[in-house]
């Protein structure tokens, strides 16, 4: 064959060869619809199934949890660690399959146990949900331990002025005369109205009342801050945040589960039930667009996301999520243009870059779905972190995270206080639960304003000799000293100076003798208790407060607000929180009972009055002497 | 060494003469009906108090039997004694009750008195310890000469058998004659019986307040009688005074009744708290914070049942007929009662409608 003709045939095969396929693509574009269907579907794939199976995974994870929780239960550990596993992999902000498959791996004695917690608390505090709940129950812990503590002490407080009060009451029914026994008595019908009529909260406030007006600088402190503390929870917003967002129906709660949860019929309601109330709520809207998409319902999110950005035209996260239901829809145009507006809004966001970089590859732009990709790497965005990996080619909404909602939280103000869950004892308070706090503030400022007003009127006297405390009328003066009424009988009849100081040094050690051994046998009874007598030492206070913690935790050992996907049923007599609080408490006691000596009697100065010295008739008490 | 017998074989005058002879020093101990413990250094005595407490303080009931002080004095004077610590000596040197050199006459004659009382023992065992460590710590010393306090001893045992037999009791009453003392070599002491004893009194009255010893009492009153300045009466009839006895009794009535009173009130008031309660009723009235609370409860318990719901469809692919289906598999913790206040539809394999029965 002639060269030429040989050179030509291989022209032309390598031509065929080159523009054949461009050729037919071009040809196929006249080609019948259902030709184009077919290839299209390879290029397209339809999305619907794809999303609303995506959807699903938050929902099958926890199934699979259940079906590994019960293979746990029955003994089965290789069924509950793959089922555990495929739970984790389902959905890895499913805080609870880390932790259950931590169990399994501890029981396997395998280190991944380690690895599993660690996933476990990275999604337990990524979640608004979960931060929102343990939030709450450290509040309402708190609250019920302070509130526990503070009616201890202020009965403890109260019983240093018992004499003041005993003495008026006696002195009303009875005459002049308090030291008869009988005249305890007298409580009943004093402590019984207070409780009975009034209630627990103007109880509280009267005895309140009584320690400011006629307490000490330590004691008033003390009440003071108590008493800000409660009073606080009805007027500042940052203790009903965190219980606004423990509320399902809250809007803060139905942005994190429109992200979260599946779709399902339940929070579509709550969701429109929210937007029939407020039809103008951006983040309302926003959530049902979420919901919408990931019902594979672009049409109707779309129409969502629009409304949101005649809402709040710069949310560059509405813009992304509505470039993504173009997408979706195949219309790449749109969805670039979408995608671009929101990276000028904010152009640290990696999802949106990445979001960008799909769309360009759709459009045939490679070398600018680099670009974008480049970016998206560069702020930080890594595919599935935190949620459920998509199937390539897929783009990703955006949602507000828990930093957001804890601040719509905060803009809701007040739907819930914690005081609000003092309601099924309303009967027992002797107030509405919401004026509690109010009549704890009227209470504090009417303090202020009482002693503005009327001079401090000290009714308790600590004697100048054995500290022993009486009332005004009782307590009697020698030489410039308070005595109680025994000492000051002592020393009234006393006529020399050797017989005085004597009689006044042996009553004093046989008093501190007689005090020591009654708050000891009062600390016995109660931690705690003898030091906050003896003038509310800190030491007493820390007791007290560490003693309220451990009872809590034997009484209350799995809290207070339980997740409504893993309800905890009550834990049995031998649950490990009880036995912790159980071993809490009795080394307080034995600390309190068998510690050393010194550390025990430390605290036990209890007349700092008796350091006076009685017209040096007396040897001051020095530490050296209280030691000996 | 070490002296110890029976009083029967060697009497106590015998053992005092010895020490005193011999000049000992040590204690002597006597265990009678009349217990005494006696000091001696260099023969001489030095106190007649025990040291130790043991036995009763013979100066204390000198002082007492013979009206030294008043009952007020007594009562201040024990208080301190019993809060003090102190020696009873010091006590009444510093409360101004006796200066020392009135305490140091005192002190001689009760320690008269003491030996007299000692040699009027007839039984009783004895116990003389030497040494000089033996006489630390003893308070409020004296120094008495044995063979003084002997012979004045003797001479009362030799006067008070007559003197006894007139004034044989202390309810013996005397009376006071018309005869003036003017002119009279009268001293002090008789002066004061004779003041004491006003128009007529008992021995016993004039022997409570003289303070003087009993010897000294009725040597004085027979003195008075022999000079006719008193005369001894018959013995006045025994009369019961019980006013004390109806004092006490009526305060202690009075201290349980009113301990009855107190807790009959108590009682009554809280009987009344319970049944008055005048603040529950606006404690319990409807406000927003119970509202808020149920509402928070209802949703809390409607979001559980919803949760379980899902969890159903998931596994099922439908939602359950009812709700009571929900209960075994997922475990909800609901009782059948709240499960009971929801309205449950199924509306197809993907669709339910759930709302509380009493929301409308």
């Amino acid at each position: 064959m002639d060269h030429r003709l040989r050179g030509a045939l291989v022209c032309l095969l390598l031509l065929v060869l080159f523009l054949g396929p461009q050729l037919a693509r071009a040809a196929g574009k006249n080609l019948p619809a259902k030709a184009d269907s077919s290839e299209e579907t390879q290029d397209q794939p339809d999305w619907v199934p794809i999303i609303q199976a995506w959807a699903q995974r938050p929902m099958e994870s926890r199934l699979l949890l259940r079906e590994g929780d019960l293979a746990r239960e029955e003994g089965k550990n290789s069924v509950a660690e793959e089922r555990l596993d495929r739970a984790t992999l389902a959905d890895a902000s499913n805080a609870g399959a880390w932790f259950a498959l931590a169990r399994v791996h501890l029981a396997d004695s395998n280190p991944a146990f380690l690895t599993d917690l660690l996933e476990g608390s990275q999604a337990s505090l990524r979640s608004f949900a979960h931060q929102s709940r343990l939030a709450a129950n450290l509040l309402l812990s708190t609250d019920l331990i302070l509130a526990a503590s503070f009616l201890w002490i202020l009965l403890i407080l109260l019983l240093r002025y018992l004499p003041f009060l005993h003495h008026q009451i006696r002195g009303l029914t009875q005459g002049p005369g308090h030291l008869e026994g009988s005249g305890l008595l007298l409580w009943i019908p004093v402590a019984a109205p207070l409780l009975l009529c009034l209630g627990v909260v103007p109880s509280l406030c009267a005895g309140s009342l009584i320690v400011w007006l006629y307490g000490g600088r330590r004691a008033r402190v003390v009440v003071t801050v108590f008493l800000l503390f409660f009073s606080a929870q009805g007027f500042l917003g940052a203790f009903s945040t965190p219980l606004v967002g423990l509320r399902e129906t809250s809007r803060s709660s139905l942005v994190q589960r429109a992200t979260h949860e599946s779709p399902s019929p339940a929070l579509q309601n709550d969701l429109d039930q929210a937007l029939t109330k407020n039809p103008e709520d951006a983040d309302l809207l926003f959530a049902r667009g979420l919901v919408y998409a990931r019902q594979a319902r672009f049409d109707e999110s779309a129409r969502d996301f629009q409304n949101v950005l005649k809402l709040r035209p710069k949310d560059p996260m509405a813009v992304n999520n509505l470039a993504n239901d173009h997408y979706f829809r195949g219309d790449y145009d749109r969805a670039v243009a979408g995608y671009q507006h929101s990276a000028a809004l904010d152009s640290l966001q990696g999802s949106t870059h990445y979001n960008l970089a799909q769309a360009y590859i759709k459009k045939l732009f490679f070398k600018e779905s680099g670009e974008h990709m480049q970016l998206a790497s560069r702020a930080g965005f890594e595919l599935g972190t935190g949620g459920v990996r998509l199937p390539t080619g897929a783009v990703y909404y955006q949602s507000p995270g828990s930093w957001d909602s804890w601040l719509m939280a905060w803009h809701e103000k007040k739907t819930l206080l914690p005081l609000d869950f003092l309601a099924p004892w309303r009967k027992w308070l002797g107030v509405p639960p919401d004026q509690i706090h109010f009549w704890l503030a009227l209470t504090l400022v009417l303090s202020l304003l009482l002693m503005k007003i009327f001079p401090r009127e000290k009714l308790v006297y600590e004697c100048a000799n054995c500290g022993r405390l009486s009332c005004a009328r009782c307590s009697g003066e020698h030489e410039g000293n308070v005595f109680c009424p025994a000492c000051h009988g002592t020393a009234r009849r006393a006529r020399s100076e050797m017989v005085l100081s004597t009689l006044l040094r042996n009553r004093r050690r046989s008093t501190e003798f007689t005090f020591r051994s009654r708050v000891r046998r009062l600390n016995n009874w109660s931690i705690g208790a003898g030091e906050l007598y003896s003038g509310l030492r800190k030491r007493g206070l820390v007791l007290t407060l560490l003693s309220a913690w451990c009872i809590f935790g034997m009484v209350f050992p799995s809290g207070l607000l339980n997740d409504p996907w893993r309800p905890v049923a009550p834990l049995p007599l031998l649950a490990w929180p009880r036995l912790l609080g159980a071993a809490g408490l009795l080394l307080l006691y034995l600390y309190s009972r068998f510690g050393r000596s010194s550390w025990r009697s430390r605290s036990f100065h209890l007349h700092p009055a008796s350091m006076v010295r009685l017209a040096d008739l007396m040897d001051s008490r020095g530490e050296k002497q209280m030691r000996a | 060494m070490a002296l110890e017998g029976r009083l029967n074989d060697f009497t106590l005058e015998e053992i005092l003469q010895l020490i005193a002879l011999q000049q000992k020093t040590g204690v002597l101990t006597v265990e009678a009906s009349y217990p005494m413990v006696l000091y001696f250094e260099g023969g001489e005595l030095v106190g007649y108090r025990d040291r130790r407490g043991a036995a009763p303080d013979p100066l204390r009931a000198y002082l007492k039997s013979y009206g030294f002080f008043t009952a007020e004095n007594w009562e201040h004077l024990k208080f301190i004694q019993s809060n003090s610590g102190l020696d009873f000596t010091e006590i009444i040197i510093n409360e101004g009750h006796m200066s020392p050199e009135e305490l140091l006459r005192v002190q001689h004659d009760v320690a008269q008195e003491h030996i007299f009382k000692g040699m009027l023992l007839r039984d009783g065992r004895y116990h003389f310890q030497s040494g000089r460590e033996l006489l630390h710590g003893i308070r409020a010393r004296v120094r008495v000469k044995v063979e003084g306090l002997l012979m004045e001893a003797a001479r009362r045992i030799d006067e008070i058998a007559t003197l006894e037999e007139r004034y044989f009791d202390g309810d013996v009453r005397v009376k006071r004659t018309d005869k003036s003392t003017e002119g009279l070599p009268l001293g002090h002491r008789p002066l004061n019986v004779l003041q004491i004893l006003g128009e007529e009194a008992t021995v016993g009255f004039v022997e409570a307040r003289a303070k003087i010893s009993h010897f000294d009492v009725l040597q004085t009153l027979e003195m008075l009688r022999d000079l006719g300045l008193i005369r001894v009466l018959d013995l006045p009839q025994a009369a019961v005074d019980e006013d004390e006895l109806i004092v006490a009794e009526e305060t202690t009535r009075r201290t349980t009744l009113s301990s009855v009173v107190l807790v009959l009130l108590s009682l009554a008031v809280l009987a009344a708290s319970w049944w008055l309660m005048p603040m529950r009723s606006y404690a319990e009235r409807e406000t927003p914070a119970v509202e808020r609370e149920q509402a928070f409860r209802q949703d809390e318990m409607k979001s559980r049942v919803q949760h379980a719901l899902e969890l159903y469809h998931a596994d099922k692919s439908e939602y359950p007929a009812s709700l009571n289906a929900l209960r075994k598999p997922l475990t909800l913790d609901l009782s059948s009662d709240q499960l009971a206040r929801f309205r449950y539809t199924r509306d197809g394999a993907d669709h339910y409608l759930l709302a509380f029965k009493d929301q409308k």
